[in-house]
C-alpha cells in the first residue's frame, strides 16, 4: 500500500479566502465545483488540485496563479 | 465527510456484515462435515439480494441526513476511486488465478464458487479500505 504522496505545492487560500470578505470553504467549493472536502484537503497540503482547478481557483480571487499556489524552487 | 467517503464507509460495513454473516454459517458447516459440501443457492443468492438492499437503504439515509451533498463527485473523489479500483483490481486478479488452480486441482463445486465468491468480497474490502486511507491521508 503506497503513502499518499507528500506534495511540495504550497498555497495561500485560507488567506485568500480571508481577505475576500472572510469567503467560506463551501463558498470557494461551490465557485469552482469542487466538494467543500476536497478545498479543505488542499489547505491541510493533502491534496494537489488538477491545473484546471487551480487556475479556477486563482480567477475566483483574481490573482495569477502563483499568488494562490507555490511551488519551492530548490 | 463527503458523500462518497461515507458511501465507501457504507459499503465496507454492509460487505463485513453480509459475507461476514455468510462465510462465517456456511463455511464453518462444510469444513467440519465429512461429506462434500454444497453450494445452496439461495442462501448464496439471498446474501448478495440482503447486500443490495442493505446498501439502497444505507444510501438513501446517508443522502437524506444533513449535510446535504449527496452524490457530489469532483476530481479528488474520482482519483481515490481510481486508486481503489487499481488495488482491487490487483486483489481480483490473485484470486482468479487461486480459484483457477482450484478448479484445475479438481476441487468441488462448493470451494470453487466460494473461493470466487471470496476473491470478490476481498477484493471489495481492499478497495474499499484503500479509499477510506487515501480520503483520511491525503492523495
Amino acid at each position: 500500500m503506497s503513502m499518499g504522496k507528500p506534495t511540495r505545492i504550497t498555497n495561500r487560500l485560507r488567506e485568500l479566502r480571508f481577505h475576500s470578505q472572510e469567503m467560506t470553504q463551501a463558498e470557494l467549493a461551490a465557485k469552482v465545483g469542487v466538494t467543500r472536502q476536497t478545498i479543505i484537503a488542499i489547505e491541510q497540503g493533502k491534496y494537489s488540485p488538477s491545473l484546471e482547478v487551480a487556475f479556477q481557483i486563482a480567477r475566483v480571487f483574481g490573482v495569477p496563479l502563483e499568488e494562490a499556489f507555490q511551488y519551492p524552487k530548490d | 465527510m463527503s458523500f462518497r467517503e461515507k458511501s465507501t464507509w457504507v459499503l465496507l460495513a454492509v460487505t463485513i456484515i453480509v459475507y461476514g454473516w455468510y462465510f462465517a454459517t456456511t463455511l464453518g458447516g462444510a469444513l467440519g462435515s465429512g461429506t462434500p459440501p454444497v453450494v445452496d443457492n439461495v442462501r448464496l443468492f439471498g446474501a448478495v439480494v440482503v447486500m443490495v438492499i442493505l446498501s439502497v437503504v444505507a444510501h438513501i439515509v446517508i443522502a437524506i441526513l444533513p449535510p446535504k451533498e449527496a452524490d457530489a463527485a469532483d476530481e479528488r473523489d474520482r482519483l481515490i476511486e481510481l486508486r481503489g479500483d487499481q488495488r482491487g483490481g490487483s486483489v481480483m486478479t490473485v484470486a482468479l488465478f487461486s480459484t483457477l488452480g482450484l478448479a484445475l486441482a479438481g476441487a468441488s463445486v462448493f470451494w470453487i464458487a466460494h473461493a470466487a465468491l471470496a476473491g470478490l468480497v476481498v477484493s471489495e474490502l481492499v478497495k474499499a479500505v484503500t479509499k477510506l486511507i487515501d480520503y483520511r491521508r491525503g492523495v
